[in-house]
């Protein structure tokens, strides 16, 4: 799982977005330091899609939006595998804590 | 924005329409909250191509579902982003290994066009030239007419054997202004032997070569093309050469133009010599190209020549007393010249493609040295050194295409301002071409380069413990692989610029010293124009009687102080050598001959040129003779009319140097020589030395005649104007053309241009190495620079606590370009052997100095040792700065 995979779906957990909206909201969570860049963002968009990790919700959800986004939603696949590597990330976390002796 | 829809085109169209508005969207807002600097506008774009590279190629690439293409892909994702990281660093990689390859490919192309690529010619290799040889000073005669029908008969060696002359020269009339020819003879055989079929109809055969029969010639492409419309009708129509009819019965092809004329000049027509050679005894007019047999080697032609030689002295002991043969490849004879011009520009390039090598090198280590932590920190979290190998290798990779597409770039530029600029003289330039082999070659080097130095910091992970790396972080212990290997790098890299930089000193210093010499004439406000008579002024008194006319009138333009003619401009393309007999002295044996150099001249020839009369007096219109002209070539030539009448002496001007030669210690005026058949000539003058055959040459001991004595078919005018010479040449064609519309006029410069033209080679040279040396120098600073900061920056924990024990800041500052100043020292001594072996590679292209200069050497090792200590100020003042407080507490 790349770290794009990662910020995006953690983006999704929260609530439905649109592509703007993820990279706006992973901007914000990691204060700044992870910039999704457009190919990056629906590069892995489509690989999310393609592997069902989350779904196409198509046109917006409110009168004011831009009729051109396109708003996703994490599927219950998504949110097992997103759990089963922040697991994963945490058992490493712990490796490189006392390894490291730093933080 | 424009731009980025633009790049979107990289990406596949499905996920172009798809995702494109959106990617646009997300783009433009991105772009509205960067900076509107041009800082912030670089990091936009250095990371919006960040992001879109990589990630267009992941789309694209078709299998990434495949394990090893998706890492592949990852790879490359991966390399770009840390070549992004650093993008400076990067950025001079790229520019250094473009710059190496480009230079060393563009000048190696050339080098291969004029020197190693075979000639248009079938199997160039098995082609000679046979020249006859008198002594070693004197190895590339002309053969004479009795000698070669002799050798024909009797060598085995070669296929063939046939005979060129250019004595004829041939205008192109009846078809619009008359056209001076390059015009070369050839016997029959000229045509099989060179083996290249005519592109239209044929060359001339055996049948046409009979005396009476010469009337065809073959024409060049260029000729076809100027003057015929490249109609291919031409073949079989007859043409006017000087008022004769000839019969065109081929046209060559465009490449094959041998061989060259006077001043290197591509021939235009190639017509039979047609004529009882073997009755031209003695006269030595023939240059003879030959075919050797199949797995006859130079050395057994050589050798059977000697013996043939030997023969024919036994025969003709009289003609052939002290005649040998000298068989050279017909290759190394066209390209003479330029040889060791080429040779010591590819030295340098060389030389510049490994400083460059060095240098990628060294950055790359730099850059290494960064990279370790991250290195180990993946290896940590379980990256395998397989998968962390073809990361770096990826990164090399994307280093060296970039460098290597900017390098071809480079060459192919630099091969078009080549063509575009170069002298005319150089031969096959014009074929250069951006050669694959090499430039295969150079990027190989330096792609090579790339990728083993991209991998040092796998090596160096490799040999530390991984904790302990992490645990020590950028703290300055022990590099054990990297420093010496950084410090030989910088010290090759001082080596190879001291060579490059002598080399060019060596060679700057002869070109400033030639242009100071005084070549013995004013060229300055002097026009050139040749003019050759057609064939109708076969009549010896006709053609003096014309350029008598052509000087008068060509005097009275206005704005011309004074005019003159003479057979050879100075320091034009040919020199005649002859052997004088002196009155009264036994006649020397051929191989003690010494050449004398002579040249027809008019009357004021040597006031046009500002050439002083030491002696005597210049020639004047009383010494007009009857019987023209003086020299008979050949013993059989027959006796002009109105020899008995009684008539004005044959007289000579001559040098000082042949004064000086000949009668040391004596006054040579009122002695008297001959010259092959001919009268006694008397010196009535003497005149200063000019270097009237090239700046560098030594002028040879010289005589001049008047062409009222010996007229001449072709002569240069020559046209003093103290005003300027721009609005001349108009009026000096017209008045030739008021004698005779069919003269042509040709060749029409200034005597300054003629001097400056033969110097363009040797300017090129001078230039290009100059640029050369620039290069070294500044890359040499840049390897010096980075290495000595490095190292400083990597011993600020010991500065700091040097400092904290109480060193004094000059001490550290000291410590500092020590370090620069040791590796250069070393790296100059080493480089003073390699400057040598260089410098004598140009030694003939070297001009009143040795190639063992000691101030040369002296002078350019300290400026190398100057440039590096300069290199070292920067990082000794930082050094010099530390702040021991703030080291020892981040440490």
């Amino acid at each position: 799982m790349t770290s794009a995979i990662v910020h995006i779906l953690l983006s999704l957990a929260e609530t439905d977005r649109h592509g703007l909206g993820i990279a706006a909201d992973v901007k914000t969570f990691t204060a700044g330091r992870v910039t999704l860049g457009p190919g990056t963002l629906y590069g892995t968009i489509k690989r999310l899609l393609d592997d069902e990790l989350i779904e196409d919700l198509g046109a917006p959800l409110a009168e004011d939006d831009d009729p051109r986004r396109r708003y996703y939603r994490i599927t219950a696949k998504g949110r097992r595998a997103l759990e089963a590597e922040m697991q994963g990330l945490t058992s490493v976390l712990g490796v490189a804590r006392r390894r490291l002796k730093t933080s | 924005m424009t731009l980025y829809r633009v790049l979107l085109r990289l990406y596949p169209r499905a996920f172009r329409e798809r995702f494109g508005a959106e990617m646009l969207a997300l783009f433009a807002q991105t772009s509205a909250a960067a900076p509107r600097t041009l800082r912030g506008r670089l990091d936009l774009w250095r990371s919006t191509l960040a992001d879109l590279v990589p990630s267009a190629a992941r789309e694209r690439l078709p299998a990434r579902r495949s394990l090893s293409m998706s890492q592949t892909a990852t790879d490359f994702r991966q390399a770009w982003r840390a070549i992004a990281r650093a993008p400076f660093l990067a950025a001079l990689v790229v520019l250094l290994m473009a710059l190496s390859i480009g230079s060393t490919t563009a000048v190696f192309s050339i080098v291969n066009a004029v020197l190693l690529q075979p000639f248009p010619f079938a199997r160039p290799d098995r082609l000679v030239i046979v020249w006859e040889k008198r002594s070693p000073e004197n190895m590339r005669n002309t053969v004479a007419g009795h000698e070669f029908p002799a050798w024909q008969a009797r060598a085995q060696s070669f296929e063939r054997l046939a005979a060129i002359a250019f004595d004829r020269e041939y205008n192109l009339t009846g078809a619009g202004d008359p056209l001076k020819l390059t015009n070369v003879r050839t016997t029959w055989e000229f045509f099989p032997l060179m083996g290249v079929p005519a592109q239209i109809g044929r060359g001339y055969v055996a049948d046409e070569d009979r005396p009476g029969h010469g009337q065809v010639a073959v024409i060049s492409d260029r000729l076809w093309r100027a003057r015929f419309a490249a109609d291919s009708s031409i073949v079989g129509r007859s043409i006017e050469l000087s008022g004769i009819p000839f019969t065109v019965v081929g046209v060559m092809p465009p490449d094959f133009r041998f061989p060259a004329g006077e001043g290197g000049a591509d021939p235009d027509v190639w017509t039979p010599i047609a004529e009882p050679i073997q009755n031209y005894r003695g006269r030595h007019y023939l240059s003879i190209v030959g075919r050797l047999k199949d797995g006859v080697t130079i050395a057994q032609a050589q050798a059977e020549m000697n013996a043939v030689a030997a023969g024919i002295r036994k025969d003709e002991p009289r003609l052939n007393n002290g005649h040998d043969v000298n068989v050279q490849p017909l290759h190394g004879e066209i390209v003479a010249g330029v040889r060791e011009a080429l040779l010591v520009l590819f030295g340098g390039v060389a030389l510049v493609l490994l400083i460059g090598c060095c240098n990628v090198a060294n950055l790359l280590l730099a850059r290494a040295s960064s990279r370790q932590q991250e290195i180990a920190v993946r290896m940590a979290l379980g990256a395998g050194r397989l998968r962390l190998a073809r990361q770096l290798l990826a990164e090399g990779g994307a280093l060296a295409l970039l460098g290597g597409a900017g390098g071809v770039l480079l060459a192919a530029w630099l091969i078009a301002f080549a063509r575009a600029s170069a002298p005319g003289d150089v031969p096959r330039l014009q074929s250069a071409q951006l050669d694959v082999t090499v430039l295969v070659f150079a990027a190989g080097v330096s792609v090579l380069t790339a990728l083993v130095f991209g991998l040092v910091p796998l090596a160096q992970v490799a040999r530390v413990d991984v904790s302990d790396r992490l645990k020590h972080g950028s703290k300055g212990i022990a590099r054990p692989l990297r420093q010496p290997l950084r410090r030989a790098l910088v010290i090759a890299e001082v080596a190879l610029t001291v060579a490059v930089a002598t080399s060019a000193g060596l060679l700057l210093q002869s070109f400033g010293k030639l242009m100071r010499v005084d070549p013995g004439f004013r060229s300055d406000g002097v026009l050139a124009a040749d003019v050759s008579l057609p064939t109708r002024y076969r009549a010896v008194p006709a053609q003096r009687a014309f350029f008598d006319e052509a000087i008068a009138r060509a005097s009275a333009l206005p704005g011309v102080s004074s005019a003159a003619a003479t057979n050879m401009v100075p320091q034009g393309a040919g020199r005649s050598g002859i052997a004088v007999a002196i009155e009264g002295r036994p006649a020397l044996p051929p191989e003690q001959e010494i050449p004398v150099s002579f040249r027809v001249v008019s009357e004021r020839y040597f006031s046009t040129l500002g050439i002083p009369l030491t002696a005597g007096r210049e020639f004047t219109p009383q010494d007009a003779r009857v019987a023209v002209p003086l020299i008979r070539w050949f013993p059989q030539q027959p006796i002009p009319a109105g020899f008995d009448e009684p008539q004005p002496a044959p007289v000579a001007v001559i040098n000082e140097r042949m004064a000086r030669r000949f009668w040391p210690g004596e006054s040579p005026l009122g002695r008297r020589f001959t010259v092959l058949s001919s009268p006694l000539i008397t010196v009535i003058g003497v005149v200063k030395d000019s270097r009237n055959h090239a700046l560098a040459d030594e002028p040879w001991p010289e005589f001049y005649l008047t062409h009222t004595q010996e007229p001449q078919a072709r002569m240069t005018l020559l046209l003093r104007a103290p005003g300027g010479l721009t609005s001349l040449p108009a009026p000096l064609r017209s008045a030739i053309w008021s004698i005779d519309r069919d003269v042509p006029v040709a060749g029409v410069r200034t005597l300054a241009e003629i001097v400056d033209g033969n110097l363009a080679l040797f300017r090129a040279i001078v230039w290009l190495m100059g640029a050369f040396a620039f290069v070294a120098l500044a890359l040499m600073a840049l390897g010096v620079y980075a290495v000595v900061s490095y190292t400083a920056a990597q011993r600020t924990y010991e500065i700091g606590v040097r400092l904290a024990l109480g060193a004094q800041r000059g001490d550290i500052r000291r410590l500092v370009l020590v370090n620069g100043a040791g590796l250069a020292l070393l790296g100059i001594a080493l480089g003073l052997g390699g400057a040598y072996t260089l410098a004598r590679l140009s030694s003939s292209m070297l001009y009143q100095i040795e190639p063992g200069d000691p101030l040369t050497y002296a002078l350019l090792s300290a400026l190398v040792l100057a440039i590096t200590v300069a290199a070292t100020w920067p990082p000794a003042r930082r050094a010099q700065r530390v702040d021991p407080l703030t080291v020892l507490r981040t440490e």
